[in-house]
């Protein structure tokens, strides 16, 4: 699980900045880009949840 | 009496109780950041499905009446404000027939931009950004998108704005 914390780390800091470039396009009027960044933000959570679950099964084949 | 404010006092300072505390281990972390990553995506839903309600249903402007045929001579330009009273915008006679008509906020951090009729150039004199007057597009400095073209029409009492031409990928502000 140490492992997968970093990698949580490193995709929490990735949603933030997607975050950020969204919420600036929004208010820049971009309307067009803001389906590609919340596809973005879905990938890393889809990502996210598919290292999760990796990680909880190696957990309990150690245990 | 002393004894019991004294007791009262270490309450209210060592409260803290390690029966209350959140348990939380590298799994409940990264349970947690799960959460936050969902939460950032579902939380996206609103802002995409406002932009695209905005795109579909964008109200037409009204006409407003710039000036006369005849008011403006070759090469000059006269500022107005379109469609809205923070919108500015020029309209610039570039012919005995060619008119042009852009908003003036810079596309790059909102500057006015000013026709210079000497280099032929719209330009922007906070950071030297210059745009084409034929299309609004682009020529050189930090802008990245052309300036917004105003739609004009030639009636018999002057020259009339009635909307705003359509930029590929600017929906506009």
């Amino acid at each position: 699980m140490r492992m997968a914390w970093w990698m949580f780390i490193f995709f929490i800091a990735a949603q933030i900045i997607l975050v950020q470039y969204m919420t600036e396009s929004y208010l820049a009027g971009h309307h067009d880009e803001l389906l590609y960044y919340s596809m973005a933000l879905g990938f890393v959570f889809v990502v996210g949840l598919l290292m999760y679950l990796y990680f909880r099964r190696m957990d309990d084949t150690k245990d | 009496m002393w004894k019991r404010i004294d007791q009262f006092l270490k309450r209210q300072a060592l409260n803290i109780d390690r029966e209350q505390e959140l348990y939380m281990n590298r799994r409940g972390f990264i349970g947690a950041s799960l959460a936050f990553l969902g939460i950032c995506f579902v939380g996206s839903f609103p802002f995409v499905a406002r932009a695209t309600r905005n795109g579909r249903h964008e109200p037409a402007a009204p006409a407003l009446r710039i000036a006369g045929l005849d008011e403006l001579g070759i090469g000059e330009s006269k500022p107005f404000l379109y469609p809205h009273d923070n919108e500015p915008a020029l309209l610039i006679r570039l012919s005995e027939k060619e008119y042009r008509s852009y908003h003036i906020k810079c596309t790059h951090l909102g500057c006015p931009v000013y026709w210079d009729q000497a280099s032929g150039k719209m330009t922007c004199p906070c950071h030297n950004g210059f745009f084409n007057v034929e299309d609004g597009s682009v020529l050189a400095g930090p802008p990245q998108r052309p300036l917004p073209a105003v739609r004009l029409d030639f009636r018999k009492d002057g020259i009339y704005a009635v909307g705003m031409k359509p930029i590929e990928g600017h929906e506009g502000v």
